[in-house]
């Protein structure tokens, strides 16, 4: 489960291997071939992916579900709209300068 | 930083080191040798001008986090992420004209422990020393570990032997040099950084247009793109307070202040804020590079140096090894200066010995700098990985001391109960959030409650500070 649409996928493998990754309904996407023990996915939108490894011989591993929920955007906004309102505060009160000086 | 092969072979790694460590302890013992007094060890004569004050102010900013941890953010984050990443230039631009205000209303003060002691009294000025005592080292542990595991993953020297170079290397020139050698080798490796990002980023572009790395990220990272992506619109305003609480706090900074010439303080870090934006979107915009260029990225944080060195090759490597220390170098200084002085002036002259004479003060200073510098070293030498994420929980504490510093250096009717109540409050508050909710809301939050409480015993305060009061500091 991943809010933010990225997740770190780490494995074992004797030998070189291919990354796919497919979205519901939709075919495999090759992410990565070669010999590293990881990968690191990002920008993935909301909803439930399949990622699975292929090795040398074509042989492939049970697939990992990972499903992408982003957090409210609702409440992203809110907070967005407080962080203006305190920014702006400093700033104003550092820009006018001192007051009844 | 995850494990990955290392992209230089430890023979180079090493000449690099030394090369630039016998550099840096040269130029140190070289500009030490006209310190004679406390002031002049502390604040290099209160006489930097505008070149060297805006270079050492960007190149303390330029952390190992930033050419590290901003790509990392472009490629977790987007576009939104890369911009959030530059919002900590902001408060180096807001910093500008509180620098000269600090310059004029304490002359001859030496920290910003100073100011709290004399605008708010000995319980806010305790808290502050806690508060910022807290930050500053757990910034100092988690450069010095990021150095160590950098200087391992770029070329395979052991962690232990590359976080210890580099922090004697820090420490032997700033106890010998001071302020003035912090500053001078500041200019260079400032220059050294950017100069090498230049490279770096007109390098990744000769080998990729801007209309493949969007068509790359459009089909395999999308979200990235997407101007409401939650995660990414909530870290803008939580970094840009954190980045504001850093600055505005910090002895770093205000020992700058107190360094420049008169008149140069407010143009030098509006400069340095100017020099610094780019510098995120540049190393950010190298990661999100990496889909169009076809390079695989193991882990988030591995994202600057591969691409580099795939673009680059060798020479590539080299030039990311060569950022990497000069960056961590320059902060590391910094703040083993800036903490110790502060140490020095705050609680040795202060609580023990308010006779001390300058040339004492000096040798304290000096011995205090070799004393932070073995303590950061035997707190990183376990190599515990979640030490370094301590400093996030800094983030409700500098963010709830923002409120304090600024009322207290522009209204006459800011108080101590406004100032302690909103630390405390504010920290607090924040901290409860970080743990229930998110890091990405805990400095907002923290600034937003610390922020409610000063307003309100300004409003209510019936006193009316003397600024006269500030000049005291001597």
């Amino acid at each position: 489960m991943s809010d933010a649409g990225n997740a770190q996928v780490a494995w074992r493998a004797d030998g070189p291997v291919r990354l796919v990754i497919a979205a519901a309904e939709a075919e495999e996407r090759t992410l990565y071939s070669g010999a590293a023990q990881s990968f690191f996915i990002s920008g993935l939108e909301d909803g439930d992916y399949r990622l699975r490894l292929y090795g040398e011989a074509g042989q492939a591993s049970e697939p990992l579900v990972l499903t992408v929920r982003h957090q409210s955007l609702t409440r992203a906004l809110l907070l967005v709209s407080l962080g203006a309102l305190v920014f702006l505060a400093i700033a104003t009160v550092i820009l006018r300068g001192a007051r009844d000086d | 930083m995850t494990e990955a092969a290392a992209l230089l072979s430890p023979t180079v790694g090493w000449i690099l080191l030394a090369l630039f460590s016998v550099l840096w302890i040269g130029l140190g013992f070289y500009w030490g040798k006209r310190n004679k007094s406390f002031e002049d060890h502390a604040l290099a004569g209160r006489n930097i001008g505008l070149a060297l004050g805006a270079a050492t102010a960007a190149a303390s900013w330029i952390t190992s986090n930033t050419t590290m941890v901003a790509p990392q953010f472009a490629l977790q984050l987007g576009v939104w992420g890369m911009l959030a990443y530059t919002t900590a230039s902001i408060g180096l631009l807001l910093f500008a004209p509180m620098a000269g205000r600090i310059r004029a209303l304490m002359p001859a003060g030496y920290t910003s422990g100073d100011f709290f002691r004399l605008r708010y009294g000995r319980t806010a000025w305790g808290i502050f020393l806690i508060f910022t005592l807290f930050y500053s080292l757990t910034w100092l542990v988690s450069m010095a570990m990021a150095g160590g595991i950098l200087l391992n993953a770029l070329s395979g020297i052991s962690y232990v032997w590359g976080m210890t170079v580099i922090l004697a290397v820090c420490i032997l020139y700033t106890m010998r040099g001071g302020l003035a050698a912090v500053i001078g080798t500041d200019f260079i490796q400032c220059l050294i950084i950017i100069i090498g990002i230049v490279v770096v980023g007109v390098a990744v572009l000769a080998n990729v247009s801007v209309e493949d790395i969007h068509a790359n990220i459009s089909v395999e990272r999308p979200a990235l793109l997407d101007i409401l992506f939650p995660a990414a619109i909530m870290a803008i305003f939580n970094n840009l307070l954190f980045g504001l609480g850093e600055v505005f706090h910090n002895n770093v900074w205000w020992s700058r202040a107190f360094a420049f010439r008169e008149g140069v303080g407010g143009k030098a870090f509006a400069l340095s804020g100017l020099i610094w934006f780019p510098i995120p979107i540049a190393a950010g915009f190298i990661a999100l590079a990496s889909g169009a260029l076809n390079v695989p990225v193991p882990a988030s944080d591995m994202t600057g140096p591969l691409v580099v060195a795939t673009v680059l090759g060798e020479v590539g490597a080299l030039a990311i090894f060569i950022i990497v220390f000069c960056a961590l170098a320059s902060s590391i200084d910094s703040l083993l200066a800036a903490t110790s002085d502060l140490l020095t002036e705050d609680v040795y002259r202060r609580l023990f010995r308010p006779a001390a004479s300058p040339a004492t003060l000096k040798t304290v200073a000096q011995y205090v700098t070799l004393a932070l510098g073995v303590l950061t070293w035997a707190i990183c030498l376990p190599r515990i990985g979640t030490l370094a994420t301590v400093l996030f929980f800094a983030g409700p504490l500098v963010g709830a001391m923002i409120w304090p510093i600024i009322t207290g250096l522009y209204w006459r009717n800011a108080n101590t109960a406004g100032a302690v109540g909103g630390m405390l409050l504010g920290a607090g508050v924040g901290l409860v959030c970080y743990f229930a909710i998110g890091w990405y809301v805990a400095t907002l939050i923290a600034t937003a409650v610390s922020m409610a409480w000063v307003l309100v015993c300004a409003r209510l305060s019936k006193t009316r500070f003397d600024w006269a009061k500030l000049g005291e500091s001597s």
